[in-house]
């Protein structure tokens, strides 16, 4: 079950359409080498938090890109971004947490590795196509700290 | 996790772990009002239905009071189902077929969202997300 750049890009525009309507403050960037959403936003602990979603044309599935850093930008490190998550009681997330350079914006970004992202919506492969996309958001979210809240659920 | 039907004492025995709060003891078997207990807190009642590989509990209906998030289920499935530590990684809990809530969403609110006719469908699955 995978996702077309055309549907891809349906969705997120339907996702942000909604985080307007629920003044959330998801952005969308158009340039010409494709769009993607941008969540930004500062935790307790004073770590800026920059989530991208983003298409893989080799996976055609959506892959959740993001960095964390601290005030003074300086950027978490793969070992920092472990114990981060450790206590999320992912702790086997480590070994699929890789870095990879963001296909538009050309930096290098952590991501949770997408080869099984298809299989995972199998799940809810007789859904719409936005639930499809809400769903994998939920999932991959919810581990690294991406707050999503539950009227994106609702109809 | 307290039952609405069925014999209590059995999964109770079963799934002793510090994850669950026992707000009755094994003496205190029936229940007659399932949506408030003695201590004047509201229940959410809820069905968990297997997904995606999950094993398939004997027991179906729960309830829990509503400030117990859904992080506090996984826990306790992780204990009752006795998964391996890989397994552990692969639990997901969603709602409405599609959608899985925060672990500090409370199962208070996801009812409110999410219920039909008085009961919350909460599916739950062991799929390897990531990898």
């Amino acid at each position: 079950m995978t996702f077309t750049l055309d549907e891809f890009n349906q969705c997120i525009n339907d996702l942000y359409d909604q985080s307007k309507q629920i003044h959330d403050r998801w952005q969308l960037i158009k340039t010409p080498k494709g769009t993607y959403l941008i969540y930004s936003f500062i935790d307790d602990n004073c770590l800026k938090y920059d989530f991208h979603i983003v298409f893989s044309e080799s996976y055609s599935v959506p892959v959740l890109y993001f960095n964390i850093s601290h005030l003074d930008g300086s950027l978490l490190s793969l070992d920092d971004v472990w114990k981060l998550f450790a206590h999320k009681n992912n702790s086997n997330m480590y070994e699929t947490i890789t870095q990879q350079e963001h296909p538009i914006l050309h930096r290098p970004f952590f991501i949770l590795h997408p080869c099984h992202t298809e299989k995972l919506l199998k799940q809810v492969s007789d859904q719409s196509m936005n639930k499809k996309f809400l769903f994998w958001l939920s999932i991959y979210g919810q581990s690294v700290g991406l707050p999503l809240s539950v009227n994106y659920a609702i109809d | 996790m307290s039952t609405v039907e069925g014999d209590e004492n059995e999964s109770l025995g079963n799934a002793s772990n510090s994850a669950v709060t026992n707000e009755e003891t094994s003496s205190n078997t029936t229940r007659s009002g399932p949506l408030n207990d003695s201590e004047g807190g509201a229940k959410v009642v809820f069905l968990l239905k297997a997904a995606g590989g999950a094993p398939i509990l004997k027991k179906k209906k729960w309830a829990l009071p509503r400030s117990k998030t859904m992080g506090h289920i996984v826990e306790f499935l992780k204990k009752y189902m006795q998964l391996d530590s890989q397994q552990q990684q692969q639990l997901f809990l969603y709602v409405n077929q599609s959608f899985a809530p925060a672990l500090d969403t409370t199962i208070g609110s996801v009812n409110d969202c999410f219920s039909s006719e008085g009961t919350l469908v909460l599916h739950y699955s062991l799929t390897q997300a990531w990898g």
